[in-house]
């Protein structure tokens, strides 16, 4: 049934205009031929520019205009939010106020006070409702006023622009109830600017623009294609080949295939850094206009006078092709990039080999890095794999042959990837390319691989600040440190001379790959037939250098000389213990005069912030210091090597870049090693186990460079309450073989002594176990491993999950990463783009119970760098922390580099404890219960569980302990130790015959303490929408899960309930009950955070007085399944 | 039309009392004496009256207080409802932007708030009335058709002048004079026959002068209306009431419009 029929609906307005010359009226129709019509139930969003008639044609549909032509026909009570609170009376109080208005609206006396309590309540005014509303803070009134039109019981709801309702969170709440009229079945016409509210409540939308209906049609459709047009006219240009669709807006791109939208509200844009105004600048800021002067052709220029920066894109679509050139123009331009925010349903990406899904949206409001990564021919490429979207897959990059392109995750309330293209000068080729199937793309990378010639590629190699680029085009190899260029000219040189004619590598034919930890190069100077293999790679604090060289073949060559040209800030050289400054001329290659022509050091620095820099000669060749001429400026370092048939072997240089600009020769003199001296090592294969005796760290390598950071591997022990770290205690080592040894570490005068073993094996892997041996009977609290590993890792999984290393809160510069089950035997840290860090795992024997890993960030300090951490510890329960004189296996781990070792191998064989009941099931697993119903899961996060808070930090089930006690058909009985706190729990779970299962919480207190709160908890799957508590209140849950716990808006109700009740569609209702004897609790209705996405139902007891030692029977709990009757 | 006009006003009656008591209450709000204010008013002025007419003027009428009360009353009730009610649209154009209500309301909510208030100040003086003249009683009972008649004319009357207001404020400064040219030509604290023939034209075609003898001869006098006058009376009420509605339905759309 029509709730609304709009038919042929013309409005006008006489405008009266007043000018010098006198006073003229001029008509304007607000509304054209307006015809539409709502059923009953359906939501219907009209969205338009400002001006557009909008509001008038509300006014309509509410009566309070009559329209010159056509017919309204409207059904049902109409409640309007339009100007909110226009009918209030500021002398009255809120509640005259609500009932005057309520009754003018046409409610009966008994309804008003049916609804009082209800208006009253969702206003939250508290006793503000009995003061006159003149002292209202604008906030109140508009609660007020919202909560009393929603609650006049419409059949139409007109809703004008009405989300400034106060704060963010009495926002969210008008828009939950908003969704709750929605689903009790009224008819909502709601005028918005905001596009996500729009697509999350309509059915179908209407496209006014001056006042006439341009378009209706479904969310999805309408949305995107109203976004592209808001803006400036003159900046506005659609581009159509058949099903390929792209709009140009003011400085955004949007493209739609087929009527479905690639990109999301972000759309293609450039991204630039203005360090004048110290933030970043969107070309969506910028003023465009058309500036082509035929119509073939589209180029859009724009500029913004405030930040004196003009850019020009010019714009061409083929049939799949898309096109844009950017140049930019303007002095404070930083960083530019170009930024393309595609929709979430594109869940793989592809570049060069690899080939990967995204991550899961993790967080919020964070763009969540995932990884930069090099994209040697043309882009990245984005596919779904979902087959029933018809999106087409894509690549999309700049046209040039190397290139960064970033990802990220951002935002879950409106998922958008984004895949961010690097500029690295101010001008650019983009492009975007679309494929009808996944294989298409593939195939055309595959051909794009082939058809780039090995001479013109590119490479490069990084590693910390220090970065290698190889340019086959350019024919040059440069070194750049911190993102600055330390060379000159064409880097890493090669030149002879023959016949007065002097031949560099400019002359060479160049043929580059690039190798996981090296770039190979090959030159080939055709005219002399000379060819030098090179190859190079990085180090750490430098870059080594070999080169295949045979000039036997070439006849006459009077010089020959290989080396780097750096920068004409440096200005003094040293060699050996030779110091000297560098001529102010350029002296046009004049060797500068030698001490020690064959000294082991070839060194120079500048002052500023630019790196020290020494070459080793390896060779006793003749160490060559001297100054470009004038038009290059540079000062070269190189070697003479022999004239004629150098063969034997070969030529090979370290290049050491100093950290600190500390003068070179002062290094040389000290020979300063690179690595601590005192080290034992145990290694094999490419894995290395440093033992630094003098740090008491053991530090570990792969391929030579240091992955570990900070406290590298090392164990806590926490001996009746006297702690123990690794480096107050006495060392020892004995190297048992090349790739064994014996660690062992002592405390004076204590009995205990923890003996590690270090094995590395062939397979790239490295066996760990540690001893204890303990002298007399003591009490292990606390007995931890834990391993920091430099910030090289992007993501990690485990048998069941997989993550993110981006911590959301820090507290003493450590970030917890979080995790649902850290209960596992094995984990595995991945390195997205960095070849320098090899994928690492982590894995514990599996019949290890009782084991949990968890993992941290750390943020940077003085002296060292970001940092990952990964801490595992054993939960021991009371009894069994207790060890007499003996021996103990402590831990026994393996850890594998490079290659995984499928995580299946490790899956934990679980002691989940279970009772049945048909349909129903309920296991126990580590402090948390889990329920299932006909085998789907009811509950959510950490299910049953309990939580105690102490000093402000909560401890939940899930960190302790846990025994079985007890186990038959019926019941079943769980011992928890708390690992933090001197406390256990005896729960008793009985399974009754009429599905309900009793939960008996006995706690007991080995120490006094303070506990601040005492939970009783059960997370219940977000497919549970309505809840209530008997007696009290009812309502639905909020469908906002917070990023972080600290921020609690969304809690739904709490107080002195005893029963709490949640209903679901599709899951049986549940009622969570506590016994009524375990009084003074608090009952709680909540939405958990967005990790757990989980509504919770729990009985709390806040600031619970000093416990003394003893058993506390505190909690017994009911829950119950009522299926639904079918 | 108009049938179906009426039917919808009377099915919201309820409203429109609503909005009466809350107008009624608005206007005394915050102030401490409230109510009283609705016989205090006229008690000054016929009090004024009687000093200076008594004194100054020597009028010489039995009972010169009760004569003045029994019209200043219906006139205060009158100007006061004409000038609140023609400034109604604009004052409360807000109460059409929550909810669409019958345009009449608005005006028609301002006239009768003012007549509670002049239903009071009667009440409270009734029995002064009743004590100054005994003969009272047995006419009272007419009265009730008075209050009806005047009622209907001055819902008639603001009608057309808050529809006029809104398309051009002259007439609210009109009413400030007119109202007090008004007052003069009205029989209040003289009667009719006192005024000389030649003149006398001017009170017979103000319609004011039917309602205020009206209401003297009841309160004052004793004595029901003559024919003639309660017959006038009649007929202009429902003459003004029809008109104003008319005049309404013609202007509604653009009405609508302006506020």
């Amino acid at each position: 049934m029509k709730a609304v029929n709009l038919d042929n609906i013309w409005e006008k307005y006489r405008i009266k205009f007043v000018k010098e010359n006198g006073v003229s009226w001029r008509e304007v129709w607000a509304l054209r031929e307006v015809n539409f019509a709502v059923e009953q139930g359906e939501v219907l969003g009209i969205i338009a520019q400002n001006g557009a008639g909008k509001t008038t044609l509300l006014k309509i549909i509410a009566g309070m205009l009559m329209p010159d032509r056509g017919k309204v026909n409207v059904r049902g009570k109409v409640s309007t939010l339009m100007e909110l609170g226009a009918g209030f009376n500021r002398e009255f109080t809120g509640r005259e106020n609500i009932i005057l208005n309520a009754r003018i609206y046409g409610l009966s006396k008994k309804d008003i006070n049916i609804k009082m309590q209800e208006v009253i309540e969702f206003a939250g005014l508290g006793e503000f409702i009995d003061a006159p509303i003149k002292y209202y803070s604008q906030g109140m009134y508009l609660r007020l006023a919202f909560s009393l039109a929603i609650s006049l019981d419409p059949d139409i709801l007109l809703i004008d622009d009405i989300i400034a309702v106060g704060d963010e969170a009495s926002s969210c709440r008008c828009i939950d109830k908003i969704r709750q009229l929605k689903k009790e079945g009224k008819t909502i016409i709601l005028v918005t600017h905001q596009m996500d509210m729009v697509a999350q409540m309509c059915d179908r939308v209407i496209h006014l623009n001056k006042g006439k209906i341009i378009d209706a049609g479904s969310p999805g459709k309408i949305i995107p294609a109203y976004l592209e047009t808001v803006g400036r006219k003159e900046g506005i240009k659609v581009f159509e080949k058949y099903d390929f669709r792209v709009v140009f807006n003011n400085g955004r791109l949007s493209l739609s295939y087929a009527g479905n939208p690639l990109t999301g509200k972000m759309g293609v844009s450039a991204v630039w850094f203005n360090p004048r105004i110290n933030g970043w600048v969107s070309s969506k800021d910028l003023n465009w206009q058309n500036i082509a002067k035929d119509n073939a052709s589209f180029i859009f220029e724009g500029s913004h006078q405030g930040f004196d920066s003009l850019q020009v894109w010019t714009i061409s679509l083929e049939k799949d092709i898309l096109e844009w050139t950017v140049k930019f123009e303007g002095k404070e331009i930083q960083n530019p990039h170009f930024d393309l925010g595609f929709r979430a349903l594109y869940d793989h990406w592809v570049v060069e080999k690899k080939e990967e899904e995204f991550l899961p949206f993790l967080s919020k409001l964070n763009w969540q890095d995932l990884g930069t990564h090099d994209c040697f021919f043309g882009g990245v490429g984005m596919f779904s794999s979902q087959k029933s979207g018809s999106l087409p897959a894509f690549i999309f990059g700049q046209k040039k042959q190397a290139q960064k392109i970033k990802l990220f995750n951002t935002g879950y309330h409106n998922e958008t990837r984004v895949a961010q293209s690097l500029l690295d000068s101010n001008c650019a080729e983009f492009y975007i390319r679309l494929f009808s199937q996944k294989r298409n793309l593939l195939k055309y990378m595959e051909k794009k691989k082939k058809e780039l010639p090995a001479s013109y590629r590119f490479c490069r190699l990084e590693y910390k600040h220090l970065r290698i680029e190889a340019s086959g085009r350019e024919k040059t190899i440069k070194i750049y440190y911190r993102g600055r260029e330390v060379t000159a000219g064409c880097g890493m040189s090669v030149s002879f001379q023959r016949k007065e004619e002097w031949y560099s590598a400019v002359s060479a034919r160049w043929k580059l790959v690039q190798k996981e930890d090296c770039i190979q190069g090959e030159l080939f100077w055709p005219d002399f037939r000379l060819r030098q293999v090179w190859e190079i790679s990085i180090k750490e604090g430098g870059v080594c250098w070999k080169a295949d060289i045979d000039t036997a073949k070439i006849n006459e060559i009077d010089d020959f000389k290989m080396g780097i040209l750096v920068r004409e800030e440096y200005k003094r050289y040293v060699s050996g213990h030779q110091e000297g400054v560098f001529p102010k001329d350029f002296t046009n290659w004049m060797d500068i005069d030698l001490e020690d022509k064959k000294a082991e050091h070839l060194g120079t620095n500048a002052s500023g912030d630019l790196p020290g820099i020494i070459l080793t000669n390896k060779g006793r060749w003749m160490n060559v210091v001297e100054n470009s001429d004038k038009k290059n400026r540079c000062r070269a370092l190189q070697f003479r090597l022999p004239f004629r048939n150098f063969k034997e072997k070969g030529f090979s240089t370290e290049i050491n870049i100093f950290k600190d600009n500390l003068f070179a020769g002062k290094c040389v003199e000290e020979k300063k090693p690179f690595w601590p001296s005192n080290l034992v090592s145990v290694s094999a294969a490419a894995v290395k186990v440093g033992i630094d005796l003098d740090a008491k760290k053991i530090r570990l390598f792969y391929q030579g460079r240091e992955i570990s950071e900070r406290a590298c591997l090392r164990n806590h022990l926490l001996i009746s309450e006297k702690g123990f770290e690794s480096r107050f205690m006495g060392w020892q080592v004995e190297q048992i073989s090349k790739d064994k040894a014996v660690l062992t570490m002592s405390i004076k005068n204590f009995p205990v002594v923890e003996r590690w073993e270090f094995f590395c094996g062939e397979d790239n892997s490295l066996k760990i176990r540690i001893d204890l041996e303990v002298g007399k009977k003591v009490r292990i609290i606390d007995n931890g491993l834990s391993l920091e590993l430099k910030d090289g890792y992007q993501s990690w999984f485990t048998a069941g999950e997989k993550g993110d290393f981006i911590a959301k809160k820090y507290e003493n510069d450590t970030g917890a990463i979080r995790m649902k089950d850290s209960n596992v035997s094995a984990i595995c840290l991945k390195s997205g783009e960095s070849k320098n860090f090899p994928d690492l795992t982590f894995a514990f024997n599996p019949s290890c119970q009782d084991r949990i890993i968890n993992l941290y960030k750390k943020r940077p300090g003085n002296d060292y760098g970001s940092s990952i951490g990964i801490y595992t510890a054993k939960l021991s329960t009371r009894k069994k922390s207790f060890f007499k004189p003996g021996s103990y296996n402590l831990l026994e781990g393996k850890m594998f580099f490079g290659k995984q070792p499928g995580l299946s191998s490790f899956q934990k064989k679980t002691n989940k404890v279970k009772l049945a009941r048909p349909g129903l099931e309920l296991n126990f697993y580590q402090g948390k219960g889990r329920l299932y119903w006909k085998g789907k899961e009811i509950t959510a996060g950490l299910g049953i569980y309990s939580c105690f808070c102490h000093f402000g930090i909560w401890h939940d089930s899930s960190l302790a302990a846990w025994e079985v006690i007890e186990q038959n058909r019926d019941n079943l009985s769980l011992a928890g130790d708390w690992a933090h706190l001197p406390v256990s729990q005896v729960w008793k779970i009985k399974l009754r015959e009429d599905k309900r299962i009793i939960w008996e919480v006995e706690t007991e207190v080995h120490q006094e303490l303070e506990l601040e709160a005492i939970q009783n908890n059960l997370m219940v799957s977000p497919l549970y929408k309505e809840w209530a508590a008997p007696g009290f209140s009812r309502g639905e849950f909020s469908e906002i899960f917070t990023g972080s716990y600290d921020i609690l808006p969304f809690r739904a109700w709490s107080g002195p309930a005893d029963k709490l009740l949640v209903k679901s569609r599709e899951l049986p209702d549940l009622s969570f009950r506590r016994d009524k004897t375990s009084g003074g609790l608090q009952g709680l209705l909540e939405n958990s955070d967005y990790f757990y996405r989980s509504r919770l139902i729990q009985y709390q007891q806040i600031g619970v007085e000093k416990l003394k030692p003893g058993k506390y029977s505190n909690f017994k709990g009911v829950v119950e399944i009522e299926p639904k009757e079918n | 039309m108009i049938i179906n006009r009426i039917k919808k006003l009377f099915y919201q009656r309820d409203i429109l009392a609503e909005m009466v008591f809350k107008q009624f209450r608005a206007s005394y709000s915050g102030a401490m004496l409230g109510v009283w204010w609705a016989i205090i008013i006229p008690c000054i002025l016929a009090v004024c009256i009687n000093i200076i007419f008594t004194t100054v003027f020597k009028i010489n009428i039995e009972n010169f207080t009760f004569f003045v009360l029994s019209g200043i009353l219906p006139w205060l009730f009158f100007s006061a409802a004409v000038v609140e009610a023609t400034n109604s649209f604009l004052t409360d154009a807000a109460m059409f932007r929550q909810k669409m209500l019958p345009l009449e309301f608005v005006p028609f909510k301002s006239v009768l708030s003012n007549f509670l208030s002049f239903l009071i100040g009667i009440g409270f003086l009734l029995p002064f009335f009743i004590i100054s003249n005994i003969q009272i009683i047995k006419v009272l009972p007419a009265l009730i058709f008075v209050f009806i008649f005047n009622l209907i004319f001055i819902l008639g009357l603001s009608l057309i002048f808050a529809v006029i207001n809104v398309y051009s404020r002259d007439i609210i400064h009109f009413l400030s004079v007119g109202l007090m040219v008004w007052f003069w030509i009205t029989p209040v604290f003289y009667s009719l026959n006192m005024v000389p023939y030649p003149y006398r034209w001017i009170s017979i075609l103000n319609p004011m002068t039917y309602y205020v003898t009206s209401y003297r001869s009841i309160l004052f006098y004793g004595k029901l209306p003559s024919l003639p006058v309660a017959v006038t009376g009649i007929v202009l009420a429902l003459i003004f009431i029809i008109a104003g509605n008319l005049f309404l339905i013609k202007k509604e759309p653009s009405l609508l419009k302006q506020l």
